[in-house]
């Protein structure tokens, strides 16, 4: 029950930046009226990234079965979720522009704050990631070194 | 906690390498100057190893495969490179003795490499105060900063003179971000960090052990087990028997029946392949017309894969009958000799399909499937000599596996010090007499080997003339790699392009790119330019 709280925690702070940094790369890019719209951007958001939700708790169920501490494991799902947003944005052009690829200006754009959001969503929760950790995960292991 | 530093900082210093020597290069001297770093690296932090005799063999090997990056730099030698520096990871991190749990050990440590990183990065434990203050800040500029930003954004829409300072303050800092990206450019700075993680793959243990766990348990000698009767039903190898014998598979006389049906199988299969192999030796060992017309084709080339295909079902089939107690029954003679006849009968099978491969060579020409069915025939001798050694002195799959694995790399390595392109493109043009000339397959082959095929120029303009009088439409220009290539049957001129896009790639390369092979070729493709 713990990791699914954390999940659903992450993932909402994730969409939540999201939609902030939509808003103001919006702003940026002259379209002042985004900002208004970033309620609008986080329930879309919400429907969207429903999948997302089960890509965490998978993920944090994982890590918490690691023997690492917790920031090493924050840092695990960092890049592996980092690596579905990417897949997930090059899937979207696929189909909108038959690349899969970040080959324009747009997706780069939207890789970059999804990744940005999910990392300093990440940060955000490391605490009660590493508490549910302590209580969890396998004790450390020492590193067979020099 | 110094060893952590030590090691966090080496990764950093190994990835900032990788950067500056392997930007925008290929793979070439640059390697030798990472490789020592890494090697260097890997026995400092992992003292151990150095004394390790596995490693040190490894290290030999590996070392040829680098020498052979610098001498030939085909595909094949990068390919042996980094699976001998992979395996030299295994073996120095971990306590091994098998390459394939050493391999499981390397994508452990390739899947964790960010988790072992993030540990070097414990958040220093600032005292309770300090820590207290530094959240109030941030969450007390949160909420004052995103309402900065919304009323910038209006009042940049509705004042205009707040609008063009704030639009001149923009174009300065453009400037400077684009000067800043000249220098580092985000892909510049991606390559850092993919280079960051490489080295970190190499240098960082896991922290999992799960295949030094189950290798530990492991033996080369088969060790006689009691499992029980429940135990024994559970296994899958157990409900094919059952499926097959019914109740002749359970009960005291259990093993004796597998022992029969074990002996009629191999019999049997012996029979089978005594007749093929008869066949073989009479129609293919000798006098074998192989420059007629016959249905050489279909013989060898079909006839090859589905006798690999059978030589590896063979081993299978012995492994079989030989996986359990079978191997420690009084009575097994004639199931041992059914299976030495087995195993003598494939290698006579290798011989013949070695036979076959040989002929198509002879009247073909050379080509990159025919040079791996002799490599492959090479490997299947060697799984049969050890299924032999595993029936003789009762040894275990895991035995035969390792023992394999070395072999595979051994022949990896020796197979790296040979410029496959150069030897196949020689040969084929030596004889282009007997064997027909391969012009398009030809044109395929790495750069080394431009200046032999532009110096028999006159036969690819007479193969081009061939074949382009038996074609009633010749295809139009074509762009591979983005290089105009003129049509698929001009093969003057597609060598005359591939030369000019060579050297011309060749000039934007550094000397971290150099390595002899195109030294060579850049200098023979100056001294005859294609005009």
């Amino acid at each position: 029950m713990e990791v699914v709280k954390i999940s659903v925690k992450i993932w909402m702070n994730t969409i939540f930046f999201n939609a902030l940094f939509f808003g103001i790369m919006g702003a940026v890019y002259g379209e002042i009226y985004w900002l208004f719209s970033v309620p609008f951007i986080y329930i879309g958001g919400v429907v969207a990234g429903l999948p997302f939700l089960v890509l965490t708790i998978l993920l944090v169920k994982a890590a918490s079965l690691f023997p690492y501490s917790a920031s090493g494991k924050v840092c695990w799902i960092a890049v592996i979720e980092s690596l579905f947003i990417a897949l997930f944005y090059m899937s979207v052009n696929y189909v909108v522009g038959n690349r899969f690829s970040l080959n324009n200006n747009l997706a780069q754009s939207l890789t970059g704050t999804t990744i940005a959001a999910c990392w300093l969503s990440l940060y955000i929760c490391r605490k009660s990631f590493a508490d549910h950790t302590e209580m969890s995960a396998p004790a450390n292991l020492p590193t067979d070194t020099k | 906690m110094r060893n952590k530093i030590s090691q966090s900082l080496l990764v950093i210093a190994g990835g900032v390498l990788f950067s500056l020597v392997f930007w925008q290069e290929k793979l070439g001297i640059n390697t030798v100057l990472f490789d020592a770093f890494i090697l260097t690296a890997i026995f400092y932090l992992y003292a151990r190893a150095r004394q390790n005799a596995v490693v040190r063999w490894l290290l030999v090997g590996h070392l040829i495969c680098l020498a052979m990056i610098v001498v030939h730099n085909t595909v094949l030698s990068k390919i042996a490179f980094a699976t001998t520096l992979l395996l030299i990871v295994g073996f120095a991190e971990y306590v091994h003795r098998s390459a394939w749990f050493a391999g499981g050990s390397v994508i452990l440590n390739i899947i964790f490499c960010i988790a072992s990183f993030g540990e070097h990065f414990k958040p220093a434990r600032a005292s309770g105060k300090k820590r207290k203050r530094l959240s109030k800040v941030i969450r007390f500029a949160i909420f004052p900063l995103i309402l900065l930003v919304v009323f910038f954004f209006i009042y940049f829409s509705s004042n205009s003179v707040f609008q063009a300072i704030a639009n001149s303050i923009d174009i300065y800092l453009g400037k400077f971000f684009h000067a800043l990206f000249d220098v580092f450019s985000p892909q510049r700075l991606l390559f850092l960090l993919f280079g960051v993680y490489v080295t970190g793959c190499l240098l960082m243990r896991s922290k999992i052990d799960f295949f030094v766990n189950r290798e530990k348990n492991r033996n080369d000698e088969l060790q006689r087990t009691r499992t029980s009767w429940r135990q024994r039903l559970a296994r899958p190898s157990f409900q094919i028997i059952e499926a097959v014998m019914g109740r002749f598979a359970k009960g005291t006389l259990a093993l004796k029946n597998e022992n029969t049906t074990g002996i009629i199988s191999l019999f049997l299969l012996n029979a089978l392949l005594l007749v093929i192999n008869l066949i073989d030796i009479s129609y293919l060992w000798f006098d074998f017309d192989y420059m007629g017309e016959v249905f050489l084709y279909k013989m060898v080339h079909d006839g090859t894969e589905l006798l690999i295909v059978s030589i590896v079902l063979a081993m299978l089939v012995v492994l079989f009958f030989f996986k359990g107690n079978l191997n420690f029954y009084k009575r097994n003679k004639w199931l041992r000799y059914g299976a030495y006849a087995w195993i003598a009968q494939n290698c006579i099978l290798v011989v013949s399909v070695l036979l076959r491969d040989y002929y198509y060579i002879a009247r073909y020409g050379l080509a990159y499937k025919r040079i791996g069915v002799l490599f492959f025939l090479l490997m299947v001798l060697v799984g049969l000599t050890t299924v032999f050694i595993k029936i003789w002195k009762q040894r275990t799959a895991y035995f035969l596996f390792r023992v394999n694995a070395w072999a595979g790399i051994l022949l990896l390595v020796l197979a790296s010090t040979v410029h496959w392109d150069e030897l196949i493109a020689s040969y084929n043009i030596k004889h282009k007499d007997r064997v027909p000339l391969d012009a398009q397959f030809l044109l395929t082959l790495s750069d080394k080997t431009l200046p032999l095929l532009q110096a028999n120029m006159e036969a690819f303009k007479q193969r081009q003339t061939t074949v382009q009088e038996n074609l009633s439409d010749v295809s139009g220009t074509s762009w591979k790699n983005g290089v105009p290539y003129p049509c698929d049957t001009c093969f003057a001129a597609t060598i005359a392009v591939r030369t000019n896009a060579y050297l011309e790639k060749q000039e934007h390369l550094s000397w971290l790119s150099w390595n002899y092979a195109d030294a060579v070729t850049t200098r023979s493709l100056r001294k005859h330019p294609i005009h």
